[in-house]
């Protein structure tokens, strides 16, 4: 293996973070060191020395990686910024959809809602827009304070805000969860589709929120 | 001049060198030295997340393109990068005059 490829493959395991943004970054480290050696080569440098120089020249695998780890970690949160955007709304516009074409207007229960239901069906109705709004907000103010801060700090910015978008979505399902089993819990069971839909919401929060609780590799100061 | 020292700047210095040209990475690497008649001392690795941070905040622009007949990642900058190293050029100068007024030797 020559010395270049030892290096990207040093660097590579010590990243973590969405693949093809990481392939992105190693092929654009690769082409850069491959670019390096071939300018030493060109000044008379065999090209074991000359690979040997250029890796020099990039810096130590253990701080550069810090820098691409910044860099990678960010891309991940703005990904699941976009995820929530967009994967919320659609789950839930799902489950609405699934809802009138399995089991129509909800007046079809003959059950009248009390009114500390009607309030917090209203409040779920608020509370399941935020998280679309967080990440919105998120991604605008990603991209300005991306301007004054270094990737570092504008990461713990992003994941907090990512946290806050993702658990503001599982809270607003809990709150519907459990106000209508107290309620009726009858009334979770609409129709199968709609209860898969539902555990698919679930399950795609939990998936949301979880990078947020993973643990990360050290990142440059 | 050590990479600490550069830090700060090393967003400007990148923005400078792409202003009215589109480079690749290593190329940007080259400008920098050869500008700095080689006086740069930083990890080259340390330039390419740099790019990238540039370009997420909307100041450079990128797309592979076949450069020598490889395919490499080029940069631009943008509207936004132009404005931002018109305001960072602008903060240099008065920063390098107000300094020197108080460094140059004057000792009125």
């Amino acid at each position: 293996m020559s010395v270049i490829e030892a290096y990207i493959g040093d660097l590579d395991a010590r990243l973590r973070g969405p693949s093809s943004a990481k392939t992105d970054l190693l092929t654009e480290a690769r082409d850069g060191l491959a670019d390096a050696a071939e300018a030493y080569r060109e000044g008379g440098i065999d090209e074991a020395e000359a690979e040997r120089r250029a890796v020099a020249d990039f810096g130590p695998a253990s701080v550069i990686a810090r820098e691409y780890q910044a860099e990678l970690a960010l891309r991940g949160d703005i990904g699941t910024l976009w995820k929530v955007i967009v994967g919320v709304p659609l789950i839930q516009a799902g489950w609405e959809l699934a809802r009138i074409w399995t089991y129509g207007d909800w007046s079809r229960s003959g059950k009248p809602n009390p009114e500390w239901y009607t309030a917090v069906i209203e409040l779920f109705g608020v509370l399941v827009l935020v998280p679309a709004v967080i990440g919105a907000v998120s991604l605008f103010g990603a991209r300005r304070l991306g301007r004054r801060l270094d990737s570092v700090s504008l990461g713990r910015v992003t994941r907090w805000t990512v946290a806050a978008a993702a658990g503001t979505n599982l809270l607003a399902l809990l709150l519907l969860t459990v106000s209508t089993t107290v309620l009726d819990p009858s009334r979770m069971n609409v129709s199968l589709v709609c209860n898969i839909v539902a555990l698919g919401w679930v399950a795609f929060s939990f998936w949301l929120l979880s990078p947020a609780f993973r643990p990360r590799p050290a990142l440059a100061a | 001049m050590k990479a600490d020292s550069l830090r700060g700047h090393l967003d400007a210095l990148l923005l400078a060198v792409l202003d009215g040209r589109k480079l690749h990475g290593y190329a940007i690497i080259e400008a920098l030295q050869l500008r700095s008649d080689g006086a740069l001392d930083l990890p080259t690795g340390t330039v390419y997340p740099a790019l990238r941070r540039l370009e997420r905040a909307g100041f450079l622009a990128s797309e592979w393109d076949v450069v020598s007949g490889r395919k490499r990642r080029t940069y631009k900058l943008t509207r936004s990068g132009q404005k931002a190293l018109a305001a960072e050029r602008a903060e240099w100068q008065e920063f390098t005059t107000v300094i020197g007024g108080v460094l140059g030797g004057s000792t009125a």
